[in-house]
């Protein structure tokens, strides 16, 4: 695979990686956030 | 009205700001298309600067507030030409599809600002001091001393700029403005970065500080960060123009920002540190040193002459070790060694090795719960720009120091690793103010290595995403106010829905007269009370003595009855049982030997989170004691 296209995938990964990363931190306000929202009423909260 | 008083101080800062520009000869020297966001900055700086000794001289009336905006403003005619520019540009542009789409955004965020404004205002600290101490000089056009560290005793310029829309146009100018000033950050942001980025990338970056957790969070109450924003964004500006011209007018100007960053807070003492090593990192220093240190001292001066004449110690109680206290009563040796163990406790500052890892465990919420990361945190734009960041800084290494953003990031980083080591602690929202200088650095060295390597488009990837995130935040921070405004719920039972413990208010506003003052611990609750109270937070003043390991009930009611309280808020009451709270003890040792009855018992509304507001939420009850010294034997109260 070209060097350029190594480094593409991995700028992309990172982007990727790094979203999750970022998201985990609020795993746990998850009830919180889909009750806040009004999904609670259809379960999801 | 309310709209009236923010168009007036609005002006008020632009005719201020365009005079100083003028005066040190710059305003012609800037671009046009910053020269409004600039004269704002330094026009808010002003202001808050001459409304203070109107303040210190009880002549902070609306009628004096009206004369000094009005001649404020008439500065505005130096900038009409930039007005008239401005508004040709906007309608001649046509923004492409993606512009459009950030123009729509942008927009949409405003409306939640604009909702937030339009709600009663809800935030802890702004209800605690910000407003509360500007509701207070409003009523009487004086501002009095107040005998309580940190909330009371500090650097209030930022607070002086609320006094005139609250004192002209009431509560609703007041948060209106907020909103307004908040905006002036991320304006200011896409002018400056229009000088190394396009319109559209220019745009994004501003879109991204609007939408930063803690922007979203405090921009649009009483906290001061964001209006601060403005002054470290202009000073560290203006100090790395000084460092590479060597132009004696930006170093005062930066000398200016940086002072009134220092007199709107604490903090701004680290800025003024840390702008002035930019400017003097020069062979020839001497003159753009004295320059810039004779201008920050005009500029920051008033609060501290002011904290030193009343308190004895200019940054109270922080040289208290050194320079004693002028009121024993206020403040004594074992109270500041307990607030010092308390803050720290709290706060948990500096400790060495997270001085390099914080950037990155702040941005994910790793590290301590009192850092606020995903709560108030910068958002995600720096992780997931990181690649692009490093790319940049390594690739560009030799050329760096020749670029003009190299004193502007000097700065932040003088000022975070001051801020890191001597600060008091690592709240993220502590950073806010540099954080518009912080991303125009990031943002262009990540442009220009996408650019180079032709994948601006994995960039803008990074950018989306961030925002995306950061816009849902904004979101689900301003649906309860959205929902507010788009019903016709009251005042009061919105804030009986959203303000923790507010069920309280009404009854002490209704039962109490203006010759009862009431003891409390309930910083949110300051504002909303319209009857005499002293808020005591027990690491913050010493008298009456509230802290947990106080047992002298005795010596407890002496302090209260000489302080004039007549009621105490107990929260929770005397039904739930908290023996390890001195108030709450106290309270019931005062019950038992009959020195005051429980007027009323009340269920309060508590919760985590405002936001998300069923998160954690219970119902407390309260109780308000009513002291009865008619029927007191103090002789029968522990000691």
């Amino acid at each position: 695979m070209p060097p350029n296209r190594i480094r593409d995938y991995g700028l992309a990964g990172w982007i990727v990686a790094a979203t999750a990363l970022y998201l985990w931190q609020f795993r746990d306000l998850l009830g919180p956030i889909l009750n806040a929202v009004g999904l609670n009423a259809v379960g999801l909260g | 009205m309310s709209a009236a008083a923010v168009l007036l101080q609005l002006f008020a800062c632009l005719g201020a700001g365009a005079v100083v520009l003028r005066g040190v000869e710059l305003l012609d020297d800037l671009p046009v298309r910053e020269r409004l966001p600039w004269a704002f900055a330094v026009g808010l700086g002003v202001l808050g600067w001459l409304v203070f000794p109107l303040a210190l001289g009880g002549w902070a009336t609306p009628p004096m507030l009206t004369v000094l905006e009005t001649g404020l403003a008439l500065g505005c005619i130096l900038l009409k030409f930039e007005a008239r520019g401005l508004a040709t540009t906007l309608a001649r542009s046509r923004p492409s599809g993606w512009g459009a789409t950030l123009a729509a955004v942008a927009i949409l965020v405003a409306l939640f600002d604009l909702a937030e404004a339009l709600a009663p205002p809800l935030d802890a600290d702004s209800l605690a001091y910000h407003f509360a101490r500007v509701r207070d000089i409003a009523a009487t056009g004086r501002i009095a001393f107040v005998p309580l560290a940190v909330d009371g005793v500090g650097a209030f310029l930022v607070q002086m700029t609320y006094l005139p829309p609250f004192a002209l146009g009431g509560e609703k100018a007041l948060t209106l403005w907020v909103m307004a000033s908040g905006w002036a950050g991320p304006l200011f942001l896409y002018a400056v970065a229009r000088r190394w980025l396009t319109p559209l990338w220019s745009l994004a970056l501003a879109l991204i500080l609007a939408t930063t957790p803690a922007w979203t969070y405090g921009a649009g109450s009483g906290q001061v960060e964001a209006r601060l924003a403005l002054f470290a964004f202009a000073g560290l500006i203006a100090g790395a123009e000084a460092r590479v011209r060597g132009d004696l007018r930006y170093a005062a100007l930066a000398g200016l920002m940086a002072g009134f960053y220092a007199a709107g807070k604490f903090l701004g003492l680290f800025f003024v540190v840390a702008v002035g090593l930019v400017v003097i990192l020069r062979r020839d220093f001497w003159r753009p040193a004295l320059v810039f240190s004779a201008a920050a001292l005009l500029a920051g001066f008033q609060w501290y002459l002011w904290n030193h004449v009343e308190a004895g110690d200019p940054v109270f109680p922080g040289l208290f070790p050194w320079l004693g206290v002028r009121d024993p009563n206020f403040w004594n040796a074992d109270m500041d060694a307990f607030f010092r163990a308390t803050m720290r406790a709290a706060e948990q500052p500096g400790k060495i090795p997270w001085l390099f890892a914080y950037p990155f465990a702040a941005s994910i919420g790793l590290g301590f719960p009192i850092w606020e990361a995903g709560r108030t945190g910068l958002g995600p734009f720096a992780l997931l720009a990181a690649p692009f960041i490093l790319g940049g800084l390594w690739t560009f290494r030799a050329r760096l120091s020749q670029s003009p953003l190299a004193g502007v990031a000097l700065g932040v980083l003088f000022f975070y690793v001051l801020w890191f080591v001597v600060g008091a602690g690592q709240r993220i929202r502590h950073l806010l103010p540099l954080w518009p200088a912080a991303l125009l650095c990031l943002a262009v060295v990540a442009e220009r290595w996408s650019a180079m390597i032709g994948r601006d488009r994995i960039l803008a990837a990074a950018v989306a995403t961030a925002l995306a995130m950061q816009v849902a935040g904004a979101t689900l921070f301003a649906l309860p106010s959205v929902r507010h405004a788009l019903s016709d719920e009251d005042r009061s039972s919105f804030l009986a829905r959203r303000l923790i413990s507010h069920a309280v208010v009404p009854w002490i506003n209704a039962h109490l007269t203006a010759s009862d003052r009431l003891l409390t611990m309930e910083r949110p609750l300051n504002y909303y009370l319209e009857k005499p109270y002293l808020y005591a937070m027990p690491n913050r003043l010493a008298y009456p003595d509230l802290r947990d390991s106080a047992r002298d009930v005795r010596r407890q009611w002496t302090e209260l009855r000489q302080s004039g309280i007549t009621h105490v808020l107990l929260l929770p009451g005397l039904s739930v049982p908290s023996p390890d709270s001195a108030v709450w003890r106290l309270g019931r040792e005062l019950v038992r030997a009959g020195c005051a009855e429980i007027a009323v018992s009340l269920p309060v509304r508590q919760f985590l989170s405002r936001t998300l507001a069923a998160h954690g939420a219970r119902d407390v009850p309260a109780d308000i004691l009513k002291l009865r010294p008619d029927r007191c034997d103090p002789e029968r109260l522990p000691r």
